[in-house]
């Protein structure tokens, strides 16, 4: 877990030590400069199944500078270790096997939740922080198509104990669907936090 | 809370007075806790058929440095500057008593600056505003299979004043019958529901 930065006052006679400016200024400017928390993963393209809601893992560590995702325990999520306002970002794209000729009502849901404990049926309720949709009727323009959705900014306050994780889905035609992405800072699904605010 | 903007200068051969230590200290509180303010809504709100309804509810704080929650309808300004202003609905098809059976219905969601407690398209003040809308047929079907809800999402980068707010409004035209009749709808208890300002820059 990060520190936040200590602020101090001064009583009038009070002499600051050099030991105590660079604590209270030179390194909170720094730790706000540097080290302040973040976590950005990439993740690779996965096929997601027909009328499955699937937790998303397996992802690429872009950065991480508290401990916020173990690849090994629990590597579906993002946990906030240090209490703050932490902002969201999510990016996701599809690719589909749907023809400009499909009407019906298909469509792809990218969920986030918080405190999820891995149970899609919970994913719904009221742990949803976000629920991102596309529908055939807007995405199939063409055999092929690629779609992409996200959102950012999204603003959650934490203690320091919860965590985040991002659930996809689709209900086509049957087949699978495929998520995009790779392992670099610029994937085309990614899931990010950023510490911006004490609490 | 302020900042103190612009800061002191300093002078040569000047003495460091534990006021003026304080006066940075003080920053560096504003960048620690910028004004920014983060509400949700304890229960969902019926939602009637056609015209602008402003959410009255944004009951339930998440994150408030600056005062700016009124405990109802707005988030106001109280430090001036440049803010990200960011309104979430999350319409629940299911459960929440919501019956969507028109087709070709939309979902529309406003943000808009010191309105006092009305808007209507054509109005001033309008910061952002987003439609989704949907294929449905009579039986429901083009509902999400899993029971998911969905959402419009709106969003601006606006420079405000002191005294400034910000409220929001929803309309959709799912329900009801042809007629207009009243419809249920809402939000739902989650966090997905959300009316968020963050202070960017002065």
């Amino acid at each position: 877990m990060a520190t936040v930065p200590t602020r101090n006052y001064w009583s009038p006679g009070q002499n600051p030590t050099a030991a105590q400016l660079n604590q209270f200024y030179r390194d909170n400017f720094t730790w706000l400069r540097t080290s302040s928390p973040i976590c950005r993963l990439s993740k690779t393209t996965v096929n997601i199944s027909h009328n499955t809601l699937t937790l998303c893992s397996s992802y690429t560590e872009i950065d991480d500078n508290d401990s916020m995702h173990d690849p090994v325990t629990n590597p579906y999520r993002i946990t906030f270790n240090t209490p703050g306002v932490y902002e969201i970002t999510v990016r996701n794209v599809w690719a589909t096997g749907l023809s400009a000729s499909a009407t019906s009502n298909y469509q792809w849901n990218v969920l986030i939740a918080l405190n999820n404990a891995g149970s899609a049926a919970n994913a719904v309720n009221n742990s949803l922080l976000e629920d991102m949709r596309i529908q055939s009727a807007i995405a199939a323009s063409g055999s092929g198509e690629h779609m992409s959705f996200g959102f950012t900014d999204y603003l959650v306050t934490s203690n320091g104990t919860d965590y985040i994780e991002m659930w996809v889905a689709q209900n086509t035609t049957g087949a699978a669907e495929s998520l995009q992405g790779n392992t670099s800072e610029c994937s085309a699904t990614s899931l990010q936090a950023r510490w911006v605010a004490a609490i | 809370m302020t900042g103190l903007w612009p800061p002191r200068s300093w002078q040569d051969k000047q003495g460091v007075e534990y006021w003026q230590l304080n006066e940075v200290s003080t920053n560096l509180d504003f960048l620690l806790r910028p004004p920014l303010c983060v509400l949700n809504q304890s229960s969902s709100i019926p939602v009637p058929d056609k015209g602008f309804w402003q959410c009255p509810n944004w009951d339930v704080i998440d994150y408030d440095s600056d005062n700016m929650s009124d405990g109802g309808t707005r988030i106001v300004i109280n430090t001036p500057g440049m803010y990200y202003v960011r309104f979430r609905t999350d319409w629940h098809p299911n459960g929440l008593g919501m019956t969507v059976n028109r087709d070709h219905c939309a979902f529309n969601a406003v943000m808009a600056m010191n309105r006092g407690g009305s808007f209507q398209w054509g109005a001033s003040g309008l910061l952002a505003a987003d439609v989704n809308g949907y294929e449905i047929d009579d039986a429901g079907n083009g509902m999400p299979n899993t029971g998911y809800g969905f959402r419009n999402t709106c969003a601006a980068r606006v420079r405000l004043k002191e005294g400034d707010y910000i409220e929001t409004f929803v309309a959709h035209s799912g329900g009801g019958s042809d007629s207009g009749n009243i419809t249920a709808g809402g939000f739902s208890t989650s966090k997905a529901a959300s009316f968020s300002a963050r202070w960017l820059s002065a």
